[in-house]
């Protein structure tokens, strides 16, 4: 740190809403660092810049409105201060709020810290008609004053030129201390003696005089401190001077203490504050009748949600479609290194395992960085306080604060942003309970599932009654675990709702701009690495063990049903076509069938591949009779798909004209076209079905032969009595790694083909197999239980700890399975 | 109580029985809406024609207009000056019956006649004694003496005890008129906090966020439940939740209306 040049530190402290984070970026532009307070959640960022040849570090404090430790923010700030003893403090303050802002300074100062005030937001203070003398303030408080307009990067320099100054001449710099009342005064400086007077008092870390104020004020932290370090006498002394004030005030002695800090200040004020205009209504409370307005504010409220929500997920879909092209043609690419069908484990772990993964990181990251901008607006413009004030009527019944509401919305969407979104939350009980509620809100994710399950089990009349009841019940749910979590492991006194309701003002792009980016690699570099090595885990589960013999099996099997294929087409052209005609079509058939092996087997430019094409464009145009043949057979293919679309959508007069061109064809090619006819029907369409059964019987073997597989038969019997078997297990074991997997998964152990776009063959099997009732066991599973890996991952980051991922996923699967142990034990026995 | 302090002005060129015929067709509006020369009639125990010769007068003076067989239309002059003779009868009538004590038929018809009688100052201060009487903390056991006297006779004995049952009720009220907490303002009022009674922890956090005791607080609005609520002190705005609102006492400051 000092190497050669000295680095200073510089801590920047502020209320919050005063503009603190503008000026942060703007004395730091983008040089800056993210992370967290070593143990806790709250956001540590510090940047650097150098001024006239100093090198600076800027740390970044959390926004406080003072300094008692009544938060975790404040303890942040305050053990910030007092363990690393910046050489200057450079506080914001919003110049609107001129008296609370000063209430931090005079605390600051009690610390014995170099404090230069930054007074922001001067113009709109002007504007206001409060005019402010800073030079007569910074006399009176014994303090440096810049004027500055964060927004617009006014006085940036000379806030940099005044830290300066000071640091290179500290002894100019003379603060003056708060006058407390006479009693309060007398009872401090005793206090100060007592403790001057204890052996150990070189071992407080913090000034005397501050500690004496902190010990009136009964702060916790400080009292424990003192307790430890020095002896009971000063304890004893702080007790006795505590009764004696509040005897003789008659009130609490931390009240007392913040009433006299307060008189100093409104003495400052009253000489160095103009009020030049009479304050009336301004612009701000303006917009305030209407969007707190107590009819229009709710409806206002859910407009703006509706937009916020529009624009992530709609607009977001635009760019996930580019990522989603972008990550396949990736992994085309990394593809053609290897031979065609090759089951080499390094391209599966790379295709299959890496870059999916990636792009199941990637994916997320349009809607956190929309969202992240449209909050940062939000909280810019100061409606997120709004929103706060609007719903908080129904989160307080919850235990939970009115800025749980929109993360709440916005899980909807998706939970992982959803989680990010809590960190608008000042208290971290909040943000752990509504962490931990999150993935209760059904995400789009969940929505294939649903309309999977409904129409498997449920007459058409009861789909939507049933759709609408498992999203309801899953706000309820999360309803009843905050309330159940608020009074068990996150029991606590919940902080006074005491919030600021900052003026409206203009968001800077440049601020959302940061936020955003801030947001979108916070996610990708902290939760994407743990979702990708979790991805790359769930890919091998469901890959290893590979089954010795099914791929030898599976390859077998394609060779037996060629040949079966060649044998009965063998016999159809035989019967229906001359000697030589035959001979000329069975030839093209042979060339056919080795150009789909050379397909499989072949890249397209690789000389296997070029050479079966070449050969079967050569028969293609060799004779008269196999162009006729293939023309025909095309042109057969297209009206049959024409006549079972048409059938498809009732159209009878279409399928009628249909058939007659079928009926022409045949009778303008009397023996080609019945050849064509019985080829397709009785030797190309079995051998399709065969094909396709080799395959999914293939995956299937496959998946039940993995770890994933043998997990899913491991948990039959714990999760029979809920009415799943091993199949659906592990339909939902592979739903851990995103719910929608869900349905891809359930096809493979169903060996159901679902890759038609139609769901209606997976839906024939569940129906045909389980009864409604284990299909209301599946959706309430998919509802609550097992959040997806990005969830889990979110969540590991943004608590700061295992534990609370940990407890999520076990806690919501464990709710999961118990719901659906009670659905299906109490249906069975009334007898569904 | 009742009614403002207007001028008199319209009485003066009225005599007592013009009077009685305007405060007759003002009460046959507000019973019926309309009113007729043969109720005015019936209701004053006049002949019709004395009757047709007072409303030719009242409609020749502008109070009234009037065509013989039609209804009787007062007009505004006619409204406000019937309006004013109906005050004066309204303030006699309460000073016998309230405070004299006098049954309400005697007080009827005793204000009846005194009506055309008292005017001007003396009206209006025996309207101003009336509401200063009604207004006053102690005028219910002042009553309730007074009365006991008229039937029983003059007793000084009482009089120690009825100042101190009025000086406790008077303590009591006036403690309930001034302090409140400032979960019971009404969006617009403004408050001086007196003290803050919650919590240390919830103290501490309201002080902090500069709540302290004297300052002034308004309640702008309540949130569309009813909670929370917005207020505005030293110029900044803070959302605080109904619970804790009713935590902070304050002294009623009046109001500011937008």
């Amino acid at each position: 740190m000092k190497a050669g040049n000295r680095q200073y530190t510089i801590a920047l402290a502020g209320n919050p809403n005063a503009g603190k984070t503008t000026m942060f970026n703007n004395l730091t532009g983008a040089h800056q660092h993210v992370g967290n307070y070593p143990g806790v959640t709250v956001e540590y960022k510090e940047g650097y810049c150098s001024f006239d040849g100093m090198d600076l570090k800027i740390v970044d404090l959390p926004g406080t409105y003072s300094l008692t430790a009544n938060s975790l923010e404040e303890r942040v700030a305050r053990d910030f201060l007092l363990k690393n003893k910046p050489d200057v403090v450079v506080q914001v303050i919003d110049a609107c709020s001129l008296e609370r802002g000063l209430y931090m300074t005079i605390q600051l100062l009690e610390l014995e810290m170099k404090v230069v005030v930054a007074l922001n937001m001067v113009d709109l203070a002007n504007c206001q008609g409060i005019d402010i003398d800073s030079e007569l303030l910074a006399g009176l408080l014994g303090v440096s004053i810049v004027e500055t307009v964060g927004s617009r990067g006014e006085g940036t320099g000379k806030l940099l030129e005044t830290v300066v100054s000071i640091i290179r001449f500290p002894e100019k710099y003379k603060s003056k201390k708060i006058a407390y009342s006479r009693e309060l005064g007398a009872e401090i400086e005793r206090l100060v003696s007592v403790i001057e007077s204890d052996d150990n008092s070189a071992s407080l870390s913090a000034p005397h005089g501050w500690t004496a104020v902190k010990l009136l004020e009964n702060d916790r932290l400080v009292r424990e401190q003192v307790s430890t370090l020095l002896g009971g006498r000063v304890i004893r002394a702080a007790d006795e001077a505590v009764k004696r004030i509040e005897t003789v005030y008659g009130d609490h002695c931390e009240i007392l203490v913040a009433d006299r800090r307060y008189g100093f200040i409104s003495g400052a004020c009253q000489e160095a504050v103009r009020l030049t205009v009479e304050k009336r209504h301004d612009f701000s409370d303006r917009l305030d009748d209407i969007i707190a307005h107590r009819v229009l504010g709710i409806p206002i409220f859910f407009l703006v949600m509706y937009f916020v929500f529009w624009i992530t997920f709609t607009l977001g879909e635009i760019p996930m479609a580019w990522i989603e092209t972008g990550i396949k043609s990736i992994a085309a690419f990394v593809s053609s290194f290897w031979p065609h069908n090759t089951d080499s484990v390094l391209h599966s772990l790379l295709v299959e395992g890496v870059i999916s993964g990636v792009g199941g990181v990637l994916v997320f990251l349009p809607n956190i960085l929309i969202l992240f901008a449209a909050i940062s607006i939000l909280e810019d413009t100061g409606y997120m306080a709004r929103a706060a004030f609007l719903t908080d009527w129904m989160m307080h019944r919850i235990g939970l604060h009115g800025k749980s509401f929109i993360p709440m919305i916005v899980g909807f969407g998706c939970t992982v942003p959803g989680i990010m979104a809590t960190r608008t939350l000042e208290s971290r009980r909040d943000r752990l309970t509504t962490m931990m509620i999150l993935p209760l809100m059904s995400c789009s994710a969940r929505f294939p599932i649903y309309t999977l399950i409904i129409p498997a089990f449920f007459a058409p009349r009861y789909r939507a009654p049933v759709l609408w009841f498992i999203y309801v019940f899953g706000v309820l749910l999360a309803v009843l675990l905050a309330k159940v979590l608020r009074s068990t492991i996150l029991a606590g006194e919940s902080i006074p709702f005491v919030m600021e309701l900052p003026l409206y003002r203009m968001p800077t792009v440049r601020g959302t701009i940061i936020h955003m980016w801030e947001r979108g690699w916070h996610y990708a570099s902290k939760a994407g690495t743990v979702i990708l090595g979790a991805s790359v885990l769930l890919w091998a589960a469901h890959k290893y063990p590979v089954h010795p013999s099914a791929r030898t099996l599976m390859l077998r099997g394609v060779e037996q049903a060629q040949s079966e294929y060649l044998v009965r087409a063998r016999r159809i052209v035989n019967e229906t076509l001359p000697a030589d005609k035959a001979g000329a079509v069975m030839n093209l058939l042979g060339k056919e069938l080795e150009m789909q092996v050379a397909a499989r087997d072949y890249h397209p430019w690789e000389a296997g591949y070029k050479n079966a094409e070449k050969n079967l464009r050569l028969v293609q145009s060799a004779s008269e009779t196999v162009r006729k043949f293939v023309s025909l057979r095309a042109e057969i293919i297209k009206v049959r798909k024409e006549i079972s679309d048409r059938m498809a959508e009732n159209n009878t007069l279409a399928v009628k004209m249909a058939e007659t061109v079928l009926e022409r064809l045949e009778k303008d090619n009397p023996g080609m076209a019945s050849t064509v006819l019985r080829l397709l029907d009785q030797a190309d369409i079995p051998y399709k079905r065969r094909l396709l059964k080799l395959r999914l019987d293939y995956s299937r073997v496959s998946l039940d032969y993995s770890l994933a597989g043998r997990f899913g038969a491991f948990l039959e019997p714990v999760l029979r009595p809920a009415g799943f078997d091993r199949r659906i297990a592990t339909a939902l074991l592979g739903a851990v790694a995103a719910k929608e997997i869900f349905v891809a998964q359930l096809s493979i152990v169903a060996s159901v083909d679902t890759g038609s776009e139609s769901l209606g063959d997976l839906r024939r099997w569940l129906a045909k197999r389980y009864r409604p009732l284990v299909g209301l066991c599946i959706l309430l599973f998919c509802l609550a239980g097992c959040p997806c890996v990005a969830t889990v991952a979110v969540t590991m980051r943004e608590s700061g700890s295992w534990k609370w991922a940990a407890l999520q996923f076990g806690g919501l699967t464990m709710l999961a399975y118990f719901l659906s142990l009670v659905t299906y034990q109490v249906g069975s026995l009334l007898g569904y | 109580m009742k009614g403002r302090v207007v001028g008199s002005a319209y009485s003066e060129e009225l005599s007592d029985s013009l009077e009685d015929y305007l405060e007759a067709i003002y009460n046959l509006e507000l019973e019926q809406r309309v009113a007729r020369a043969k109720d005015v009639a019936a209701k004053l125990k006049v002949r019709r024609s004395s009757v047709t010769a007072a409303l030719k007068t009242l409609s020749e003076r502008g109070y009234l207009d009037y065509s013989p067989y039609s209804s009787i239309l007062l007009t505004s002059k006619g409204h406000e000056a019937a309006r004013e003779i109906t005050r004066r009868h309204e303030v006699l009538q309460d000073f016998l019956q309230s405070i004299l004590g006098l049954p309400a038929d005697i007080a009827h018809e005793s204000a009846c006649r005194m009506e055309h009688a008292i005017r001007g100052p003396v009206l209006e201060r025996l309207l101003h004694f009336v509401e200063f009487f009604f207004a006053c903390p102690r005028a219910t056991d002042l009553l309730d003496e007074f009365a006991r006297s008229c039937r029983e006779g003059f007793v000084v004995s009482r009089c120690l005890k009825c100042v101190d049952a009025g000086f406790e009720r008077l303590k009591h009220e006036g403690e309930l008129v001034a302090r409140t907490t400032l979960r019971d303002l009404e969006p617009g009022e403004i408050g001086i906090v007196v003290k803050i009674k919650g919590d240390r922890r919830f103290n501490k956090r309201i002080a902090d966020m500069g709540v302290t005791s004297g300052c002034l607080v308004m309640v702008e609005r309540v949130a569309p439940m009813g909670d929370p609520m917005q207020i505005k002190v030293r110029g900044y705005h803070l959302s605080i939740r109904k619970d804790d609102a009713a935590s902070i006492i304050v002294q009623r400051r009046g109001a500011l209306h937008s």
